[in-house]
């Protein structure tokens, strides 16, 4: 009987061999592929069979592979003996880096992104060269990958883009692509990239400037790169954490903007 | 009892003094009367021979910390004729005005910010020998006297700039204030000197990865209008 076999699935005991096919075929119906097993031994599919397939083929699917979470690489400038710019005369570009990092680490795993750091804290980058922070960076397959600066010179948000030439990757084919030039295919996205997080800085009231410039950092990367660089707003804003949580979550936010956007692909794993 | 003799001696030196003191007096009067008078000139000391300075318009592209911009702005002064002399005045005028206190792109720097400059004509490679023809080998090697003025017509010349470690040891750190001073000395020769294609930088003839830190100092810049407007959104 179908309503005896529907009472016993809902309980999650199969009453006989044919009881996945009683569900898929059901299932079928409605354009779930989830379960196909050939064997023909159901019979013709009723209302509460049918309520029994929904209940249960939303468990099946959560017992399939979750897809791979959208990786963001984050790289604190500086840190080790390189302390960078200083904000003010106590205060170094790599603490301010660092800081940043971390609260946007946090943000953006909260919105279900898996986030590569290159370091955590200003010391784990003594043994950390400009090309081993690349060469991470391009093995992480990142949709996204953020350098993050600071200065006292100019106030408010600075995104940068590399000032390479874009290239295509179609026109480029198999030719080598030189280190300090890997960044050329992806000029176009990087720039995209670039003016989604303006769009949202400015929205989160904040002063925000994009161009471009050479950085090492920036043109051996292979994925969608922006250099952003944090200017305090007064002497005040300099180390303020309220100031640094509404960049964030402005970066954050337009980041998850950038997860549906079609030109979010991965980088290519370009290695030294 | 005091000899006469000793005191007409006594009476003549001290006449002889005091003629002595109100002469002095009187000299130092008419020197101070001298130098206020020179002090004082409004007129300025004119160049010798007559010469007429030739001044001309030249334009530097000028960087503005507080707006992100770089701006055209044309000046006249004078210039000699050699072009590497030239380039060397004119950038060495363009930090002058970057070294003011009231500029808005201030920089600190003790000295001079340029340590040479000089161009070299492209490409680098040596022009390719003629393929037949030629038994003496050093006619082969050894290109025409035009040779290179003529490439240099077709490709144009790679301008070095070569500056001073203290300059660039005392430059303010930065992607933002790095970037700027690049991109102002790139536009400022591409619009003085359109013969020049190619730029790149030395640091006391060496190369240096970052001017301070941040902008790399080591790769060759194409010479382009690095006119910059403000992209700055302001809520």
């Amino acid at each position: 009987m179908p309503w005896i076999r529907a009472f016993f699935l809902l309980l999650g005991i199969p009453t006989e061999e044919c009881s996945g096919v009683f569900i898929a075929e059901n299932a079928h119906r409605c354009g779930s592929p989830t379960l196909h097993r050939q064997k023909k031994c159901s019979k013709p599919a009723s209302f509460a069979a049918a309520a029994v397939a929904a209940l249960l083929l939303p468990a099946a699917r959560a017992q399939t592979p979750a897809p791979q979470q959208p990786v963001i690489l984050l790289d604190a400038a500086h840190g080790g003996p390189d302390t960078g710019a200083r904000l003010t005369e106590k205060l170094p570009e790599r603490e301010v880096t660092i800081a940043f990092a971390n609260r946007l680490q946090s943000l953006l795993i909260v919105r279900g992104f898996k986030v590569v750091l290159t370091h955590t804290t200003p010391d784990d980058a003594a043994n950390l060269t400009g090309d081993g922070r690349v060469e991470l960076a391009n093995r992480s397959g990142a949709m996204a990958c953020i350098t993050l600066h600071a200065s006292g010179n100019a106030a408010g948000v600075h995104l940068f883009t590399s000032a390479l030439p874009e290239t295509e990757p179609a026109l480029q084919g198999a030719k080598p692509v030189p280190w300090n030039e890997a960044q050329a295919p992806w000029v176009t996205r990087s720039l995209r990239l670039a003016s989604e997080l303006q769009a949202a800085i400015s929205r989160s009231h904040t002063p925000v400037t994009s161009s471009r410039t050479w950085l090492a950092a920036l043109d051996s990367l292979a994925c969608p790169a922006v250099a952003i660089e944090l200017g305090p707003l007064d002497d005040a804003t300099a180390q303020d954490p309220a100031y640094q949580q509404r960049v964030a979550e402005a970066i954050a936010g337009a980041l998850l903007f950038w997860r549906g956007h079609p030109n979010a692909v991965t980088g290519t794993g370009a290695v030294r | 009892m005091i000899p006469r003799y000793q005191r007409i001696l006594f009476l003549a030196l001290m006449t002889l003094s005091v003629l002595m003191a109100g002469y002095l007096w009187r000299v130092h009067q008419r020197t101070i009367a001298r130098l206020n008078s020179i002090s004082s000139a409004a007129t300025p000391i004119e160049a010798p021979g007559g010469a007429t300075i030739q001044t001309e318009a030249v334009t530097f592209l000028l960087a503005d910390d507080a707006a992100g911009t770089i701006t055209p702005s044309d000046r006249q002064i004078a210039l000699p004729n050699e072009p590497t002399i030239r380039l060397r005045a004119i950038l060495e005028r363009l930090f002058s005005d970057y070294g003011q206190t009231d500029s808005r792109h201030p920089l600190k720097f003790d000295g001079s910010a340029i340590a040479d400059v000089f161009f070299l004509p492209l490409p680098l490679t040596p022009p390719k020998p003629p393929e037949s023809g030629y038994k003496n080998t050093e006619e082969k090697t050894t290109p025409s006297p035009t040779a290179f003025t003529d490439m240099a017509a077709r490709n144009g010349y790679m301008a070095v700039i070569n500056l001073r470690q203290s300059f660039a040891d005392a430059h303010p750190s930065g992607i933002e204030v790095e970037t700027l001073t690049v991109l102002s000395i790139l536009g400022t020769v591409h619009a003085n000197f359109p013969q020049v294609s190619r730029i790149r930088f030395l640091v006391d003839g060496k190369t240096r990865p970052t001017l301070a830190g941040h902008f790399s100092l080591d790769r060759v810049y194409p010479s382009t209008d690095t006119t910059l407007q403000s992209t700055k959104e302001i809520p």
